[in-house]
Parts: C-alpha cells; structure tokens; sequence
C-alpha cells in the first residue's frame, strides 16, 4: 500500500511573538483586540518599545498622547517610551 | 257539608273513568299496533339496520340496492303508520272531545281542561322507546328524502307545498300524519324533541362530512345557505299546515347558533392538524374566528388545543425543529385567529416551557434561521419579513394578523381600541412583540446572548467543516442578524468571517512567495496553488477549537512548517499555531493496482500512513507511535476499517481496546466503495469535533467524584458539579466536558435532570 498526499487545507491560529500575553494596558489579549478595535491582527497591532514591553500600537498611543512630551514613559517600567524599530 | 264532597269526588272518579277508558280502548291496542308494524318492519326490512346505519352515515343508503325499492318502502311505512294513526287518533280525537262536551256541561267549579293534557300526558308516556324510535326513524328518512327533492327548487310558499304533496306520496303521508297530531295538540308532545332532535343530528352531520377533512374552504356560507334552504325550508313544510308560524323565527336563530357551535367544535377538533398546515388552512381559521365571536368556545379551544399539543408534539419522539415549526404555524394561526395575541400565549405556554428544556433548541431555531438550502425557508423569510418591517416597510406584514400590533405601537388606533380579551393572562402587555415571530422564538429563553453565542459556535462548525472560501451566504446571514440582534453581539461573528476573507488573500500570497522561492525543493504539493490552502484563526474570535495532540507525517509537517515560514516572513512578529485536528487532507492509497483517493483529516491520514511502514499494528503500540490515547485511536482506525482498508485480527474481548490488533487489507476487491458509509462516519467525526469528549478511564474517575458529590449534596445544578470537579479532580476540565458526562449518565439512568438540578437515580 501506497499513501501519497494530494492535498491540503490546514486550520491554524495566529499568534503574536511576544514576551507576554495580554496587553499591560487594556488588560486584554495580544491576539485579540484592543477596545477600540474591533478586529485584531492587522487592525489592531502591537508595537515594542525600546524598554522591550509591548502593547497594543493603539493603547499605548493614548497612553503616551495623554502626557506631556517630557513625561512620555513605558507604563511598565517607566523608562522613556521609544519605539523600537526593527 | 254533602254537596261539597260530592263535588270533591266529581273529578277523581271522571279521571278514573276517562283514564281507564284510554288505557283499555285506545292506548293499549295503539301500541300493540304500533308494535306488529316495528315488528313487520324488523322482519322486512331490518328497522335496526335501517337505524343503525342511519347514525353510522349521513343520508345516502347504499346497503339498499334500489333507491326505489327504499322509498316504495318508506312510503309503505308511512301509509301503514297513517293508517294507524288515522285508527287511534280520530277515537283519541272523540275522547278529547268527550271529556270537553262533559266540561262544557259541567258547572264552572270544576274545570276539566287539565285532564285532557293528563290524559295527553299519559299518551306520551304509554308510548314506549321503540315508537319514539320509529318516529325519529320516519323523520330522518323524510328528510333526508326531502333533502334529495329540494335540491333544484326552493319551498317556501304553502303552494309549493301543496304541490310537493302532490307529487311525493312519501311527503303526502308524512304531513298527513302531522296533521293529526296538531289536530290532537299531541304534536309537541310527541314530535317536538324529535324535530328538534332530528335537525341539529342533520346539520352535525352536514358540518362533519363537509368540512371535517377540508380546511382549506371556508364553510360559513355555504352552511349558512344549507341551513336557510334546507333547513329552514324543512320546518316550514312541517309546519306550513299550522297558521302560526312566527316561533320559525326564533327556531332559525336557535338554530344558526347551533351550527355555529357545531362548526366551532367540529374545527377544534382538528385545530392542530389546522394549526399545523397554517398559510393552507386560512379560510378554515377564518371561519372560525366568526365562530368564535357568536359562540362561547374560547376556552374551550384552548384547552383542546393545549392538550392535543401536549400529546401531539411534547414528547421526546419528535424532533425539535419540527416543535419549532408546529409553534411558529400555531404562532400564525393563532395571531390570525386571535390578533391580540391572547388565545396564542395561552395555548403556546406549555409548548414555550417545553422547547427551554431542549437542549438543541436554540441550535435549531438559529440552524433554521441562517440556513435556507433545506426546507426551513419559512423562518428564513419570517426573518427578512420581520426586518423589513423592523426598517420601517410595513407593507410587507400581514395586515391581518400584524396591523392592530403594528398600528397599537404607533399610537393610532385608539379609537378601535378593544380592551383585552378576558382570558387573557394578568401579566400580559399589549405589545407588538407578539406579532414578530422572531422575537417569539428568541423570547422562549428571554435572553439574545444565548442565540448569539450558539449562532457563533454554529457558524465556527460551519466555516471549519467547510474548508471553502465563498461566504456570500454566511456574509448575507450575519448582516441580517447584525440587524436583528446589534452589532455589538456579533462582532466575534464578523471577525471569523474577516479571517476567512483574510486567509484567502494571505494564501495567494504566500503561494506566489512559495512559487518564486526554491521550489523546486517542496513536495510538488506546494506548486500546485489549488492543493494547498489554510485557514488562519484568529484564536480569541472562534468558539473554542478542540485540541489533539498528534505527529503528522513528515510530509505534512515540512509542508506546514513552509507554510509557517513564509507567513512569518509576510507578517513580521506573527507565527503559527496549527490545528491538526481540524482541516483536510486530499489522499490517494494504491492498493495492488487499484488507486482510492480519500479526504480526511490529518489524523487519519497519520493513522493509515503508519501501516504503510507496518502492515499490523497493536493499538496500544500505534497509539504510542503516534503519541494518541487509545481510545480515540480506535475511533480512527474503526474508519479506515469501515473503509476496508483495515481489519481487526485478534478477538480481544469489547473492553480490551489497547490490545486489539489492526492488520491492512492487501485484497482492494474487498474494499468498501459505499460512499454514503464514507459520508456517516465523516459527519460523526465532524460532531465529535467540536463537542467536548472526555475519555473512558475519565469518565470513571470524575463519575466516581460527582457520584459520592450527589450522594451527599442531594441535587446539584450542572454549574457546581463542574466547580467541585476542577475543585478536587482536575482544575483544566470544562464545563462542556462536564455537561457530556452528565448526559452520558443521564442516558444510562444513572442521574436524573429535573429543573436545572442533577440527581442519583435510585
């Protein structure tokens, strides 16, 4: 007997590579949404810090347009918030 | 003092006289008479029969070959019964008039006028049960040969009567008879409860073999017309030798109200079979809506039809998408027989309580909703219906059944306003919900969020079985519950379908990449775009996908970790996480010469794929192999056995599954090519997927905790059982796994459910 595979459709889930789970900021998933969203993935995305904490791009732009300029720190960890590009 | 008791004495000895004189000369021979002619007829003709059938069927005779024969008999009778009367009644006649000519004599101080209706009264009573039933006998037959004549021409005038007379001996001796008996004021004595009688028999008649069967004609006219010409027509001939016929009047009105109530009952006997085939039905609920309104059946109908409802549908033998059918019908029937919406809260209560306690109900009721390929398409365009009017169109309602709700909503129909009817239960609100049979159905547990959820895991099953890309339907269904339920509950909904979209353009994608990028090392699985395809979950949106945790064969394994790869590559700090039980996979087997293809998960192709190497296995050892329990194994391998593709050598007893031993089929004739068992067993997998299953050495253990947990709690609701299970036996175990042990119990006989509470059954 002879078994040769023709084809496939697979079933798989997204995740985020990410060092947590959930967003420090809305307390919600990585792989889901943040509040304001509502799909995840592309519409909602993550963003990494230079302090390597990450969050929703979207809470942690509130976060940071909601103080002033000099006072703009990783709610984690509070070192200065820098986006961390790759 | 003398004077005094002699007149005391005058009457008691006149009755004495007049009475002995009655019993001995007329009333005696008149019954013995009467008597030989039931006995004549018993012998000739078979009188028991003739009645008997009477009441069996309505009207035509076909026991008597000859319909000649029948009325030369019929008239027979009535001469014979003329002539007896002519006999007995004319002596009767001089008696009376005796008794009278006395009264007239006799001094004013004593009045004999009520011995006459003693002595009529005595008549009546000397008679015995077979006279009265000759009597009844010779009415039916007259009419019902009265009924044949009058088909063509109306009697109403005492000249049509004559004429009818005339022409029909049977008529002649009929009225003839009557005569004499309205001449002896003998007429309601004796005949009045048999015309009566007679009558309402014929009109009951009349409604049970016309309409009895038929509900889709409305039958109120047509009765009301039979009722006029020959009915009406029927007791004027009776009466048409009588000058006074003003009572006709109030015998018509007693009448109609009879034959309304006839109806009435005759449809509530069969209000569920109307019930059930509503839209054809119409006219038959229309009529009995008028009935309804002249005649005092309300609770009555519900009560007929909350029990045949009960017997009928409320049973575990039926189905429950057809309890949701039956109750969406009775909903319309009942919200056009009754607009309030009263008579249908009061008859749907029990049918309500009941489908809350079906498990499936919701599944059902949102399957149906969202499914038009069967033959549910009824709640399906309920559902646009009710979205239209929802946007304002209210054309596309009913008028009929809707427009009081409708227009009560809108404030504008005060002045037709109708107080509640006075059944009507004392928390029921007025309001238009009633008539959205939608709200109905979603209504039966009080809460959207249930249907929301069940349509979401419904729709999960329905993408991931699927495997298709083309989601217009699911797109269009999902837009129409976003109207019905708000967006905000569905947008889980809405992001598994955007996953679906996005796996589509994710895949094109990462094909073209495949394509360009070293090719030629892939398997020529990849190259080819239309073998290979995946779809990307987002995780957090989708009802909780079942895991099993398998090793694929490297060939599935490289390919999905290429796959992986490049959609690492396209979106920067995302991977992915496969499924491997869910999914499909498009297999040939060659088998000498033979080839087969198959599709079916990875799991089984994992399973076949191993007796490639070994053609015999032991379940135990192949369940290692492939690091899978056994149990679930079995399940695997017991399709490629239904496939023939594998065979069970050793006879291990039932229980002992790890040591049964598989071998593989080398004889492809012996190969099962029935299609349609290919088709069962993948539906089961299907069910098997997504709901919870727990395995067999757990099912002991956790039963072992909840027994003893029952044993000393009484009776525990399905929520604490699963609390004290994660409590004390694994703290990863679902409510949903839970559930399935309870009900596999539950089935058994082991543990009772009554009212949301489990408990031992002893």
């Amino acid at each position: 007997m002879k078994v040769t595979i023709k084809g496939y459709t697979g079933v798989a889930v997204w995740k985020w590579v990410a060092n947590d789970d959930t967003c420090g900021i809305c307390r919600m998933p990585f792989d889901s949404c943040c509040n304001d969203c509502k799909y995840p993935g592309d519409d909602c995305p993550l963003v990494w810090g230079q302090c390597s904490h990450c969050f929703h791009m979207h809470c942690i732009m509130k976060w940071v347009n909601g103080h002033q300029k000099s006072n703009q720190s990783c709610p984690m960890c509070r070192q200065a918030w820098k986006i961390k590009e790759k | 003092m003398e004077s005094a008791n002699l007149l005391r004495l005058i009457p008691t000895f006149l009755l004495n006289n007049f009475k002995d004189d009655l019993n001995d000369r007329i009333l005696l021979s008149l019954t013995s008479d009467l008597d030989v002619l039931i006995e004549s007829i018993d012998t000739n003709n078979s009188f028991k029969v003739l009645t008997l059938n009477e009441s069996n069927q309505c009207g035509n005779d076909s026991t008597l070959s000859n319909e000649h024969d029948h009325d030369q008999f019929l008239v027979e009778i009535s001469t014979r019964l003329y002539h007896i009367f002519i006999k007995y009644f004319t002596e009767l006649k001089k008696h009376f008039n005796r008794i009278e000519k006395f009264n007239s004599k006799c001094a004013q101080s004593i009045n004999l006028s009520d011995l006459v209706s003693y002595q009529r009264s005595i008549l009546t009573e000397k008679l015995h049960h077979p006279h009265y039933e000759l009597l009844v006998f010779l009415f039916k037959k007259v009419f019902d040969y009265y009924q044949t004549i009058s088909q063509d021409f109306q009697h109403q005038t005492i000249a049509d009567f004559a004429n009818l007379r005339l022409n029909h001996g049977l008529i002649d001796n009929f009225l003839n008879i009557i005569n004499i008996l309205f001449d002896l004021g003998l007429f309601d004595h004796l005949c009045g409860d048999v015309v009566v009688g007679v009558v309402e028999h014929k009109i009951k008649l009349h409604i049970e073999s016309t309409s009895m069967e038929n509900y889709e004609e409305s039958f109120i006219d047509s009765f009301k017309d039979w009722l006029d010409r020959i009915i009406i027509g029927w007791i004027r001939l009776i009466y048409s030798c009588q000058s006074n016929l003003e009572h006709l009047g109030d015998y018509k009105k007693q009448l109609m109200h009879f034959m309304y109530t006839n109806y009435a009952q005759c449809r509530i006997k069969r209000l569920f079979e109307i019930v059930i085939d509503f839209p054809d039905s119409k006219n038959a609920v229309q009529d009995l809506r008028q009935c309804l309104v002249k005649t005092n059946l309300r609770s009555h109908l519900v009560r007929s039809l909350r029990l045949s409802i009960e017997e009928r549908l409320l049973h575990p033998g039926v189905n429950t998408s057809d309890i949701i059918t039956a109750y969406v019908s009775a909903i319309k029937a009942l919200m056009f027989l009754d607009p309030t919406g009263v008579m249908m809260e009061n008859v749907c209560e029990p049918l309500k309580k009941y489908l809350r306690n079906r498990d499936d109900t919701v599944k059902c009721i949102v399957s149906n909703l969202t499914d038009d390929s069967e033959s549910s398409n009824d709640l399906m365009e309920e559902f646009c219906k009710d979205l239209y009017s929802y946007e304002g169109n209210m054309d596309v309602i009913d008028s009929n059944t809707a427009d009081c709700a409708v227009l009560g909503s809108k404030n504008k129909c005060w002045r037709v306003w109708q107080p509640e009817p006075v059944d009507s239960p004392p928390d029921s609100t007025p309001d238009s919900s009633k008539a959205n049979i939608i709200s109905m159905l979603v209504n039966i547990y009080g809460s959207k969020d249930m249907f929301v959820n069940e349509y979401k895991s419904l729709l999960g099953d329905r993408l991931l079985s699927s495997y298709s890309f083309n989601m217009e339907k699911e797109i269009r269904n999902l837009e129409l519950l976003k109207l019905k339920f708000g967006e905000q509950n569905l947008f889980a909904c809405e992001a598994m379908l955007k996953d679906i979209s996005e796996s589509k353009r994710i895949n094109a994608n990462i094909l073209e990449q495949l394509k360009q990028h070293g090719v030629s090392k892939m398997s020529d699985l990849v190259v080819n775009a239309s073998n290979l395809k995946c779809l990307i979950l987002s995780e957090q949106f989708w009802p909780k996908l079942k895991e099993e945790k398998i090793d694929l064969p490297s060939e599935l394994e490289q390919v999905q970790a290429r796959f992986m790869k490049s959609y690492e590559a396209f979106k920067g700090n995302r991977t992915l996480v496969w499924k491997n039980s869910l999914g499909l996979v498009k297999i040939e087997v060659e088998i000498g010469r033979q080839i087969f293809e198959f599709e079916v998960s990875p799991i089984h192709v994992a399973v076949i794929m191993q007796f490639q190497q070994k053609e015999t296995w032991v379940v135990s050892e192949l369940a290692q192999e492939l690091k899978m329990c056994s149990f679930v194994l079995k399940k695997k391998i017991l399709f490629w056995k239904a496939q023939g593709l594998l065979k069970q050598v050793s006879n291990a007893s039932q229980d002992d599954v790890p040591n049964e031993v598989y071998t593989l089929v080398k004889d492809s004739s012996k190969l099962n090519k029935n299609k349609n068992l290919v088709e069962i067993e993948e539906e089961q997998e299907k069910t098997q997927k997504v709901s919870d299953v727990l395995k067999e050495n757990e099912i002991n253990l956790y039963w072992n905790f909840t027994q003893s947990m029952l044993r000393s709690g009484g009776c525990l609701p399905l929520e604490r059982i699963h609390a004290w299970l994660k409590l004390y036996a694994n703290p990863d175990l679902t409510i949903e796994q839970v559930k399935f042990l309870v009900d596999l119990k539950t089935k058994d006989q082991l543990l009772k459910y009554n009212a949301g509470l489990y408990r031992l059954n002893k």
